[in-house]
């Protein structure tokens, strides 16, 4: 009966109900817009938090300077420090001397890219550092000194044992080695700071290239 | 319905959402940039300042794990500190750099080094300082000014701060000579 009602309908002219196509593009525009309005949120608060994060935490060549594992925030500690520097030391919580005055380089990787990390012995080994003063200590990844029973946190200019030579090997380890041991306990993630004396103001570009090279390198001996 | 237009099966990403969420995330990568230090809420300033009274001189504890004030704090440094606030008075900071790896640094509450004066290798710095509020730059006719001949005039940005001291921990036996140079160190208020 209502089929018979339906087909005279149609025959007068009676358009018919759209069907399956428009209840298809009803449902096509809303995925339609699901879809642009979630890519758009991606990649504006994703990628743009995201791309901010990376560069407070690791820097780019046009703040930072790096040397093997080493890094330094060139602005560290001034007035006119770009945004991602001032952000990188609020993030960590350090209140770093002016780069005029002191440079400080972290390292939180090995040579081979490796995160530092307390169940891994390594060495730094260097040729002696061209600077007034120095000091190379180890912390944990939220800048905490490892408390140890040697009282042992860091190593300078003056109470580092160097070599015939000027050189010298600063192991980091649990436990305790001959020689400049820095003791890591079961802190987790490293992060070593060395602090140096800036060169002058008028230093040759020899004298800042070569203020670069004495960093230590950071090889991995072993792990457990 | 357009009948000359067929029905899309599959949702379209169009290029405008691209090229507009690039842009945004252009946007929320400055904001999110800057935001960042008021972000987080260990200043590193305020922590210093919590740890001494104002307008004094104050010598740290030799920084270990148990007092330790703020992250990567040099374990081989003594530090002097003094919390100032030049909004009331200006203050007067003298302080001596005996040798190399001594430093002496004025911060601003957001931490910046508005003043640094670095010791010299066999050579001992004297330190005479007057801090002035902010936007006194022209301190020749004030006061403060004419009572501080021979002071370098430093002024601060921002009223209040810390000056630090920094010395080198050379080991228990020169512990007495640093103390002793570090309690030489002063930072008073000069009301006019």
């Amino acid at each position: 009966m209502a089929i018979d009602a339906f087909k005279s309908l149609s025959r007068v002219g009676v358009p018919r109900l759209p069907k399956m196509a428009g209840l298809r593009s009803i449902v096509v525009g809303a995925f339609d817009a699901l879809l642009n309005v979630g890519v758009f949120c991606l990649i504006a608060f994703g990628f743009g938090i995201w791309s901010s994060w990376v560069l407070v935490e690791r820097g780019a060549t046009l703040m930072t300077k790096s040397s093997g594992a080493w890094t330094m925030w060139d602005s560290a500690g001034r007035p006119d420090a770009d945004p991602y520097t001032r952000a990188h030391f609020a993030r960590i919580g350090s209140m770093p001397l002016s780069s005029t005055a002191q440079h400080t380089w972290e390292a939180r990787i090995d040579d081979e890219g490796q995160t530092l990390h307390s169940s891994c012995e390594y060495a730094l080994q260097g040729d002696g550092l061209d600077a007034d003063w120095w000091s190379l200590a180890v912390f944990d990844e939220k800048g905490r000194l490892i408390n140890n029973a040697a009282e042992r946190y860091a190593y300078n200019a003056r109470t580092i044992a160097l070599g015939a030579d000027g050189s010298y090997i600063v192991t980091l380890a649990r436990d305790a080695r001959p020689g400049n041991w820095l003791p890591t306990g079961g802190a987790g993630r490293l992060v070593l700071v060395l602090s140096r004396s800036a060169p002058r103001p008028n230093a040759t570009t020899a004298e800042l290239q070569a203020a670069l090279r004495g960093l230590p390198a950071i090889s991995r001996i072993a792990c457990r | 319905m357009d009948q000359s237009e067929p029905a899309r099966r599959y949702p379209k990403l169009r290029l405008r959402t691209l090229l507009l969420a690039t842009i945004a995330a252009g946007i929320v990568h400055v904001c999110v940039t800057f935001a960042w230090p008021l972000l987080f809420s260990t200043n590193v300033v305020a922590q210093l300042m919590t740890a001494v009274p104002p307008n004094i001189m104050r010598v740290l504890p030799p920084t270990s794990p148990k007092s330790q004030v703020i992250a990567f704090q040099g374990p081989d440094l003594r530090y002097a500190v003094c919390r100032f606030d030049v909004s009331e008075a200006a203050y007067v900071v003298r302080a001596v750099l005996p040798e190399a790896g001594w430093t002496f640094s004025v911060h601003n509450r957001a931490g910046d080094s508005i003043y640094v004066v670095t010791g010299q290798d066999q050579r001992r710095t004297d330190i005479a300082v007057l801090l002035l509020p902010p936007g006194d730059r022209f301190v020749g006719i004030l006061p403060e000014a004419r009572l501080s001949a021979g002071l370098a005039q430093v002024a601060m940005p921002t009223s209040d701060g810390v000056i630090l001291i920094r010395a080198p921990n050379k080991g228990t036996a020169y512990q007495a000579e640093v103390m002793a140079e570090l309690s030489k160190a002063s930072c008073t208020p000069k009301r006019s």
